[in-house]
């Protein structure tokens, strides 16, 4: 970070204020980086329960029904989306504000569009009688990639929010924490995200 | 803790742009390993040798971990150290390694 988020969460009417003798902006971003190890311990665990039961699918469909080339499209959308993010992160500590609003949305386009990947599929697994119920494999694929899609939508919502603030000139300059924040966030989605691509679907087929 | 929020060197946006590139051929280079006829042990270590590399590309370059303090690079790293242990212990368990 530059100086750019020297004074981050400082009030907007020049008036001291406690906070400028309590910065708690070290805080917050060591408390991110907790949350996204605890985060790896979470997704670790599913994706350890998926492999376990990977061969568990009973009568129902296996792996072979996973579409590798939509995935592989999806994979990109994704990796471009964290271009984008770390694009915008940068406009953002050149004080460009008008980049920063175009990244900051090009990522939001992009994770709506993973998102929308995700359910076309689900929705065609489905129709091929792959459902949660219907073997231990397809609980824990649809439990490990759904909570994977909650917390892209997660990030589509914070990214969709900083993009209207941004519109309605409320996202200020000196709160580049808050988007670098939701850009670790952001990019801690795509990297669970290849752990995913790699081990669920490319090492299964 | 105060340097946290003053990464002194993050890369150029040619840089990104460069960075991205080799994470779009790697995964190029997963996809077509996949449809490829070799031994499970060089198909599994090749995608796993991939897919670290992608991982620590994104969490060291777009995740700038690479400059940041080693308090958040050791709350990570024990994250992901607790997760291989969590995919060692659990899979040992049920006899599925």
């Amino acid at each position: 970070m530059t100086d750019v988020t020297a004074s981050v969460d400082a009030p907007h009417d020049g008036v001291a204020h406690d906070a400028d003798h309590h910065d708690v902006r070290p805080i917050r971003k060591a408390a991110m980086w907790v949350f996204l190890g605890s985060e790896c311990m979470f997704f670790g665990a599913m994706i350890s329960t998926f492999l376990l039961y990977r061969n568990t699918t009973g009568d129902g469909p296996t792996a072979e029904l996973f579409n590798v080339p939509f995935t592989s499209a999806s994979s990109f959308i994704l990796l471009m989306s964290s271009l984008t993010m770390v694009l915008a992160h940068a406009a953002f500590e050149r004080k460009d504000m008008r980049q920063a609003r175009v990244w900051i949305g090009a990522t939001a386009l992009l994770g709506s569009v993973f998102l929308a990947g995700q359910i076309f599929e689900f929705t065609e697994f489905v129709h091929e009688g792959l459902t949660f119920t219907t073997s231990p494999f397809a609980s824990s694929f649809y439990m490990l990639t759904g909570f994977h899609g909650a917390h892209v939508l997660v990030g589509v919502l914070m990214l969709s929010t900083m993009y209207v603030l941004s519109l309605n000139g409320r996202l200020y300059e000196d709160r580049g924490l808050n988007v670098e924040l939701v850009g670790l966030y952001w990019h801690f989605v795509d990297i669970v995200w290849i752990v995913i691509f790699t081990v669920i679907y490319l090492m299964q087929v | 803790m105060a340097e946290a929020a003053h990464a002194p060197h993050h890369p150029t946006q040619k840089a990104y742009w460069q960075i991205f590139v080799l994470l779009a051929v790697i995964t190029a280079v997963e996809v077509a390993i996949a449809y490829i006829d070799m031994p499970s042990w060089l198909f599994v270590g090749g995608l796993t040798v991939f897919m670290v590399m992608k991982f620590a590309i994104v969490v060291g370059y777009f995740m700038h971990l690479r400059y940041d303090i080693n308090l958040h690079r050791g709350f990570f790293t024990f994250g992901v150290i607790g997760a291989i242990a969590v995919f060692v212990v659990l899979l040992a368990t049920f006899r599925a390694l």
